[in-house]
Parts: C-alpha cells; structure tokens; sequence
C-alpha cells in the first residue's frame, strides 16, 4: 500500500492530475458528454505513459468528469451527465437565486466526501462488498428498479396521481427500440432508426434543457433574479456559511455515501440510480426535508455525495471480480490491461502495487477535483450570470443540439431531443413530472430485462419463488414498500391535519 | 383579473397529453409480435389506461386550477418552437454551422429589447449579434471538432 502511494505522489503525476481534472471537470459539465467519453479521449494519451501515471490520469479524469455534471444542472438546469439529474431540482432553484456559488460550494464538498467514501469502501472493503454483488441476480434487480421507482411517490408529493402518470410515460418510452431479450424492434413508428431507442442522455437534455429555453425566451427578462452584480458573492462569503450547513445536514452527507458505496458496487447501476434514490431517501433525514426542491443545499448534497460515492465503489467489481460494474470501469478495464494488468481475483496477489497506485490516484483526483471546482466553478458561475439573456439562450440551445447529436452521431437524436423537450414543457405546464419520466426511462430497461431474466429462471421453480422468497428481495420489497407508502401516509395525515385546522376556525 | 382569466384545469391538457400517448402507443402494439416483448408495455398500458381513467376522475372532484401560460412574451415561445424546428430540419442539409448561425442570429435579436427598441443602430445590433454568435459557434466548434473529435453535422456548407 505504501509503496503505491510513493509510487503515485511524484511531481509529474500530481501537475498530470491537476491538468486532466479541468479537462474532465469540463467535458463533464457539457450536457451530452458523459464522463466515458472523457475517460475514452485521455486513453490514447496514456499508453505512453508508465502504469502509475496512466491509470492515474483515468482516475483523476473519471472523479471530475462525474463531478462536473453538476455545473449544466445548477446553471442551466440541465444535468451534464445521468448522475446529476437530482442536482437540478435544488441546484438550480438556488443558482436562479442568486446563490449559484453556494450551490457550486455545497455540490463540491459533497462530491469530495462522497468520492472520499467511495474510494475508502474500495481500499479497505472491497472483498466484503464485492461478495454483496455476487449475491444479486435478476429478482434483486428487478426490486432495485421497483424501489428506485418508488421514488416517484416523493417526488410527487401532493401530485402522486399525475407523478405515477408521469413515470409510467417514462417507462413506455423505454420500450423504444429493440428489445434486449428478444431483438425486435419495438414502437418502431415506421422507421429503422429508432433500432437504437431513446438515449437517457438526449432525453435529459430535451426534458431539462429545453423547457429551461423556452422559459428564456418567454420571460422577456433575466433566467436569472440578479438585478445587482455585486450580489453574485464570492467564495469567501459564501464558504463558511455553507459548510456550515453543510455539517447540519451531515446526516443526508452519510446516507447518500452509503447509497452510493452499494448501488455503485451494482453492475449496470450505478451513478444514474444512486443521485436519484440518494434525494428521495435524505429528504427523510434532512433537517430541511421539506423545502427539497425550492433551493436547499440538503437537496444538492444528496444527488452529488451519492453519484462521487459510485467511482470508487464501481471499481470494486472491476478489480475484485473482473466484471465491469459500469461503461466507465470498462473503458478503465481496458486501460488496465493494455498496461499489463488482469483484474479479477488475483490482481492484488500480483500487481499490489500498481492497484494501489490507483486507488490512491482516485483519492487525490478526489482532492484535486474539490480545489479546481470551487476555483473555477465559481467564476464559471459569475460569468454564466453576466452573459445577456439573448447570446444565453442561443448558447444553449447550440450546446443542447451539439451535445444531443455528440451521443450518436444521428440527426434523430436531435429530433427526438426535441420532441422530449416539447413534452417536456408541456409537462411543466400541466403539472406533470418531468423527473418522473426521466425516472421511468433510465430504470425502464433494468426492471423489464431482470423482470424476463427472473421468469425464464422461475421455470425450473416458481414466480412466487424467485420474486418473493429470497431474503434480499424480500428485504427490498420491505424497503419499496415502506419508500411508496411513506410519503403517501404523510400527505394523507398533512390534508387531515389541515382539515382539522379549517373546522377548528 | 388577468390572471384569473388565464387560469385553466390543467388535469383537462394532462389528461389529453395521456390520451394522446396511449393511442399512439396503443397502436404500434400490434407490430409486436413475440409474446415475452408484449408484456410489459401491455402492464404499462393498461396501468395507463386506469390512470386516464382516475385522471378524469380528478378533473371533476379536484381539480388542479393553475395559470397554464405564465410567459409574459408567448409569442416569442412559439416562434421559437418554429426556429428550432426549421433549424433542425435544415441542419443536415445545409450544414450545422451554417444553419445554426443564421437561427442563432435571429433568435437573439428577437429576444433583444434593444433590437425593437433602436431605429438608426438597429445596423450596429445585428451586426455585432451576428458576431457575438460567430464567435460562440466557433468556440464549439473548436471545442468539439477538434479538441474533443467529435462530429458535427454535415451538410451542403459547414
């Protein structure tokens, strides 16, 4: 361990981090760009490199990459990767507030402890953990995609009806495509092209980034409610006064770690669940639960502590087990052969060193990550503000357009991120929930690839069998059940509360 | 009065926005042919048929009276939908920058309170407005073309 340690902390490793941070941190926050391809772009410039130094940049480019989704979500509500989809239902509230720069600072120290978190569980349990994903088949899937759907009854509180409508649209428009199981084309519409179904990413940006465009354009004023530049802040103003709050909500910082450490070790999971299951679950532990979506920074610490937490804990079955736990761990995978690695069971046995190195590399990326983000966040944020409404909007109706054809190289994606933006304003303007869809589509293919996967396995036993007698599922079944109940029960007992306060006066 | 004027039962636009996907859904079902491909978006269908159902339920015992179309210029929204759509129609086949710049160009000066403002400088705006995108188009360019290699469409210009 030491040794890999020293092997990592040289001069040249540590000016190589800094560099491939921005980088990451940059095309992280461009909506359309996810962290794999910024992984993927810095691989050809490491094969040149020793071991170290190679993985090392993957891991430093890997954190920030994740990280810098929060920048799109806070200032232009748009998630810059499927990790950060929560981040805007506070981060930009905020950032709309005048108060961008706390919520860089509150999605900053949250992704560096939740990176932190995520790169301990690595080091130091890992074997443990990488057990616990063994242990999943198709039914705990399938419940992990029913407890993550369960989500929508929180987000729809006071709504349930048109939040369960919602996610339901979300789910259909995940049947788009071509089935996984079978290989035929579904709601095709005629045409070939949507062989390749509805990318999670182009929907993001149509239901975030598009309904946000069309309310610049009919405000007829600023996105943003600053009428003084000088109430912009700074960090100085600002840093204390949100770690300070920061450590009130200590308990949502805990809990969404510790989603993130165990959807991350999830193959196929992951980053895109953990933000989203990380905000339902802390706004039962925030002290300020209740203001969740108006701008709060329990609501920002949330999705970002959890989607950091994934890095390290998706490494675990990557190096334990040798099964890529996401894209990205793949990509590294490869990386991690080419320079004479075999993950799996004996990679520790045999290249110690070298495995530690970049344990650690994903450690001090984390560090670094948290210096370049608050240094260059905040002044991205300050100048994001002083842009004229008209070069804005256009600005992110070309970065929407670019980033949505980035994905696949197809013109339809642009069409189709258009038409998810049109229902996506519509949906604002009905009161129907766009988070619910995206909700719908991104767990959509999980839950119907392990629902098939677990009755082809109950054929040799039962349904009732495989679905609900396994102690895992029933424990996720308890979890789903108490996550969808909850918020209903407060709501039912909130409108009697406020009957009764009616008849009282 | 204004706004009272302008508040409408939305459950009435949700429940016609349901209607809509469970008839376009509802009829490519019967493309699907392989039984194990039917069943979910069957569950989901149904499931949304009864939501529909209790939707317009909802319309009549609580309804949800809201202002629907907040914007002060709602003008500038549908002319906007019009641009993009134009603009994303044209992008393949006269060229993405092409294309965008021209609707970045005209977008901009629609939204700029200025541009209908000024009547001798109005020159002045558009001109420096063209170049203002020009410049954010060749950043994106740069950054994405060359820096990250990633495509851009083409079409009969750049």
């Amino acid at each position: 361990m030491i040794a890999g340690l020293k092997a990592l902390l040289t001069v040249q490793n540590i000016a190589l981090m800094f560099l491939v941070s921005a980088i990451g941190l940059s095309i992280g926050a461009l909506p359309g760009l996810s962290a794999g391809i910024a992984v993927a772009l810095m691989i050809p410039f490491t094969f040149s490199m020793k071991p170290v130094t190679g993985l090392a940049v993957l891991a430093a480019v890997y954190m920030s990459a994740v990280y810098g989704g929060c920048f799109s979500a806070i200032l232009i509500n748009t998630p810059g990767t499927p990790g950060s989809i929560a981040t805007c239902y506070d981060g930009h509230p905020m950032a709309k507030q005048g108060k961008g720069i706390k919520a860089i600072i509150a999605a900053t120290m949250g992704s560096t402890f939740g990176g932190l978190v995520g790169c301990l569980a690595l080091l130091f349990i890992a074997p443990s953990l990488a057990r616990i994903t063994l242990k999943f088949g198709p039914p705990e899937y399938f419940w992990v995609a029913i407890f993550g759907l369960t989500i929508m009854a929180s987000l729809g509180e006071g709504n349930i009806l048109k939040t369960l409508l919602s996610g339901i649209i979300g789910l259909l428009i995940s049947c788009i495509g071509m089935t996984t199981m079978g290989g035929a084309l579904r709601f095709g519409f005629g045409t070939y092209k949507m062989q390749g179904g509805i990318n999670i990413t182009v929907a993001m940006i149509g239901l975030f980034c598009v309904p946000e465009v069309m309310a610049m354009l009919g405000s007829g004023g600023s996105l943003y409610e600053i009428t003084d530049n000088s109430a912009i802040g700074s960090i100085r103003s600002y840093f204390k006064e949100t770690c300070r709050e920061i450590w009130q909500e200590k308990s949502v910082v805990l809990l969404s770690s510790a989603i993130g450490v165990i959807t991350g070790i999830l193959p196929g999971a992951g980053a895109t669940i953990a933000n989203l299951i990380a905000y339902n679950e802390s706004k039962k532990v925030s002290p300020h639960g209740k203001e969740f979506g108006t701008g709060v920074v329990g609501g920002i610490l949330a999705p970002e502590t959890a989607n950091n937490a994934t890095v390290g804990a998706g490494m675990i079955p990557t190096l334990t087990l040798g099964v890529p736990g996401t894209p990205v761990a793949a990509i590294i995978y490869g990386a991690m052969m080419m320079h004479g690695l075999q993950p799996g069971l004996q990679l520790f046995e045999k290249s110690g060193d070298i495995v530690y190195s970049m344990i650690f590399a994903f450690i001090v990326g984390t560090i670094i990550m948290m210096i370049i983000g608050i240094t260059i966040g905040t002044e991205l944020y300050k100048a994001v503000v002083r842009v004229p409404q008209k070069y804005l909007v256009t600005a992110v109706m070309l970065l929407a357009i670019t980033g949505a054809y980035s994905v696949r190289n197809s013109t339809m994606d642009i069409m189709i991120m258009a038409l998810m933006g049109l229902l996506g304003y519509l949906c604002r303007k009905v009161n129907l929930s766009s988070g619910a869809v995206v909700l719908g589509l991104v767990l959509g293919s999980i839950c119907e690839n392990a629902f098939v996967r677990s009755v082809l396995i109950s054929k040799k036993t039962s349904v009732f069998q495989v679905f609900f007698m396994r102690p895992i599922s029933l424990v996720l079944i308890l979890i789903s059940v108490f996550s969808f109940g909850f918020p209903i029960y407060k709501s039912m007992k909130a409108k009697k509360a406020e009957k009764e306060a009616e008849n009282h006066e | 009065m204004n706004n009272d004027r302008k508040k409408r039962n939305a459950d009435i636009y949700a429940a016609a926005i349901v209607l809509l996907l469970l008839v376009i859904f509802g009829v490519q079902m019967k493309n699907i042919k392989a039984p194990n491909d039917v069943y979910f978006p069957s569950f989901l269908l149904s499931v949304l048929a009864v939501g529909f159902v209790l939707l317009l339920i909802k319309i009549w015992k609580a309804p949800d009276i809201r202002v629907i179309f907040s914007e002060i210029k709602l003008s500038y929204v549908g002319i906007g939908i019009l641009v993009s759509a134009i603009w994303i129609f044209l992008i393949p086949k006269l060229g993405f920058f092409t294309t965008s710049f021209l609707a970045m160009t005209f977008i901009s000066l629609m939204v700029d309170p200025e541009f209908s403002l000024s009547g001798e400088k109005k020159g002045q705006i558009i001109l420096k407005t063209a170049l203002v995108n020009l410049a954010v188009i060749i950043i994106v360019a740069v950054m994405f073309r060359i820096f990250l290699d990633v495509p851009t469409p083409k079409g009969l210009f750049y």
